[in-house]
């Protein structure tokens, strides 16, 4: 079970603020991400963390993972 | 020309006198517009002068995109020599006072002098009255526009300011359209010190345009794409207002007087909170992804919020109510005075009172004692309100070991991100042309995500405090686009930044309305030239009295620790923040002191400034 926290246009994108997803074999964030948020790959940025360390989509996540990801905002 | 009008409206308020100046193609290539042409008016005119004098003059700003149909091309900037830094000062404001400027024929007006007694400018194509403004001396701005729309019909675009701007509250703003604000550094200010109380502009001409046909395709596309982005319905429902949480969950969220990162009452105050509350929305002019959020506040009265000012009025003042925070939101923009100084000053009055260094005021939470000290503040009606009107800098001077907690920059106060653990944000904030504002390098969010991810060992890693030369270079990219670019098109930011539209359209679209091909290369040599007078102009109105001191962020930000959450305990270190300014200034080919060398100056085609500065300073 890998838990998925989504922030601010990607929890609307996601259509959930958190996820609890089974995973068969280790997969990519970014991978998982394509099949969770519309449009993932049309996102111009993203802030990825996983188990609280600010990682790379390429990175392998596993079940008790815990992947967070939140938008890149401008600023008032 | 095309695209430009090279027409400046000329406006002396203490002979009553109006004329129109053209300026030359050259300058405005080299400026742009907006912030380009106002920084060069402030350093050939204002040298030396008191603020607050009628010798200051007010600058109201358009550039090209302004009045035609680009993305979000609604913003106006004003600016003038700053009462609340004395330094170089400005703010942009999305207003339909752009367009109507624009269409009547001028790109800037310059008012200079002081009126005798109260009056407004009515400008209708040509046409150009200095009225009288009794019976609007005195009112908010909300009224005040009501009251002008009443004379001028629904059809003008209005400036104005409130009892902040005639009381000289050193950080009132220019208002407009109930919840528009611009001019952080006390522009207000400067406008109620020439007793005037608005501008009310008409404009009906067609502003010339290279190319017609190419303007309508590229704003077509570039609207459309905005629609198509997929964070474009998310941003219609919170706008700036999602970055409460962000900032929150990133510790950067000002917390009681930036005591902290985190605020307990954070969800009550959030993006979440606002679409529950939300009645309408507003936009600027041409803008298609509006972030204009209208809530009924907790009096039942409409009131425009977004992040900054609920940053600073809620969390910063230890306020966790949203539809409270919305009252002192409206307060704010009826009296004409800066949501951001505002929660800064009386977020220290709040710190001074409850470490017992001010007898008397509000502490954190008190709601009622803050609706009462902005009234008091507003009108400069207490010893109070006198005190905290006059910003955080000089309160910081007056109550003892108050600069330890005075969260401001050059005398600007800070906006809405706390830097303990993000040194390229407090660079940015350091070296801004304003002081601490944001708008010019908002890098706190490629700070973290980048923290720094480089090879396949380091796939993951923990967000770590560091200072490494590649955040000197990503602020000066970002001051670039943002504080050179979008200030000098007077364009918001929003829609490339937040939504991800492609950066390319701006110069083709420059390029459609003013016929110059402008390169990449052109346009960060403009940014950079702007932003190397506006420094040189603080060191000339500082007398050569300059030191990198001046870009050093608040001491908070070194002395303590955040209070709570992941990051508690951790801040900046002054030394390796010195060496990033070294860095940052390196590049931008200014001195250690923070001064543009000589050659600098030269390649960058101000030449013109060097003998100004060599009578202050020795330049390197």
């Amino acid at each position: 079970m890998i838990k998925i926290k989504f922030m601010g246009a990607l929890a609307h994108l996601a259509e959930s603020s958190e996820i609890y997803i089974e995973v068969d074999k280790p997969k990519t964030v970014d991978e998982i991400l394509k099949e969770v948020i519309k449009g993932y790959d049309k996102l111009h940025d993203k802030i990825i963390m996983v188990n609280g360390k600010v990682a790379r989509g390429d990175v392998i996540v596993k079940g008790g993972d815990e992947i967070k990801v939140m938008p890149v905002l401008s600023g008032g | 020309m095309k695209g430009w009008w090279g027409r400046i409206l000329r406006v002396d308020l203490t002979n009553n006198k109006v004329k129109v100046q053209e300026y030359s193609p050259e300058i405005a290539q080299l400026f742009i517009g907006g912030r380009g042409l106002a920084a060069k008016i402030l350093w050939d005119e204002v040298k030396g002068v008191d603020p607050l004098s009628p010798e200051n003059k007010l600058v109201i700003a358009a550039g090209p995109f302004n009045g035609l149909p680009t993305p979000s091309g609604g913003k106006l900037v004003v600016a003038a020599k700053s009462p609340l830094t004395g330094g170089y000062g400005d703010g942009n404001l999305g207003t339909m006072a752009t367009v109507h400027l624009r269409k009547a024929g001028y790109d800037v007006i310059v008012i200079e002098g002081k009126a005798k007694k109260p009056v407004y400018l009515y400008v209708e194509d040509d046409n150009v009255s200095i009225l009288s403004a009794e019976g609007l001396w005195g009112l908010d701005t909300f009224e005040t526009e009501k009251k002008l729309r009443e004379i001028h019909g629904k059809n003008v675009g209005i400036l104005s300011i409130g009892p902040g701007g005639e009381n000289l509250v050193k950080y009132a703003v220019i208002m407009s359209q109930e919840g528009r604000a611009g001019g952080r550094p006390g522009i207000g200010a400067v406008m109620g010190s020439k007793k005037l109380k608005a501008i009310v502009i008409k404009g009906t001409k067609e502003i010339p345009v290279a190319d017609k046909d190419e303007l309508r395709k590229l704003s077509k596309g570039a609207y459309d794409e905005i629609l198509s982005k997929p964070t474009y319905e998310f941003w219609h429902r919170q706008g700036t207002m999602a970055a409460v949480e962000w900032c929150n969950e990133n510790s950067a969220l000002p917390t009681y007087n930036f005591q902290d990162g985190l605020f307990k009452f954070a969800r009550s105050i959030d993006g979440y909170t606002l679409e529950g509350m939300k009645v309408k929305q507003r936009g600027c002019p041409y803008c298609n992804m509006p972030c204009g959020n209208v809530v009924l506040d907790a009096e039942g009265l409409e009131s425009e919020l977004d992040y900054e000012n609920v940053a600073l009025l809620g969390s910063n003042l230890g306020i966790g109510q949203l539809n409270k925070v919305a009252v002192i939101n409206r307060l704010a923009d009826m009296y004409g005075i800066d949501t951001i100084s505002l929660g800064g000053s009386i977020a220290f009055v709040m710190e001074a009172v409850e470490k017992g260094l001010l007898k008397e005021g509000p502490t954190f939470g008190d709601y009622k004692g803050t609706k009462e000290l902005i009234k008091e503040i507003a009108f400069r009606s207490s010893e109070l309100g006198n005190f905290a009107a006059e910003g955080v800098m000089r309160m910081g001077q007056k109550v003892e070991g108050g600069e330890n907690f005075a969260m401001h920059v050059k005398g600007l106060e800070v906006s809405g991100y706390n830097c303990f653990i993000y040194p390229a944000m407090a660079l940015a904030y350091g070296t801004s042309s304003i002081g601490a504002h944001h708008k010019e390098a908002w890098v706190i969010a490629w700070e973290i995500g980048t923290a720094p991810i480089e090879g396949e060992q380091a796939k993951k890693v923990e967000y770590k405090i560091t200072y490494t030369p590649e955040k000197a270079a990503k602020v000066i990219e970002l001051q670039r686009y943002r504080g050179g670019l979008f200030e000098m098109l007077s364009a918001c930011r929003l829609p490339w930044i937040e939504l991800g539209l492609d950066i390319n359209y701006y110069p083709k679209l420059l390029k459609a309305i003013t016929g110059v091909t402008y390169t990449w290369d052109d346009l960060y040599k403009a940014a950079d030239r702007v932003y190397a007078l506006i420094r040189a102009y603080w060191v000339r109105e500082f007398n050569g009295n300059w030191s990198r001191k001046m870009d050093y962020p608040p001491k908070r930000w070194f002395i303590e620790g955040l209070k709570s959450g992941p990051y508690k305990g951790q801040h900046l270190e002054m030394e390796k923040y010195d060496a990033l300014l070294s860095e940052y200034y390196k590049m931008r080919g200014w001195d250690e002191r923070g001064i543009p060398t000589k050659e600098t100056l030269q390649k960058l085609k101000l030449d013109f400034v060097i003998p100004e500065l060599e009578k202050v300073t020795e330049l390197h």
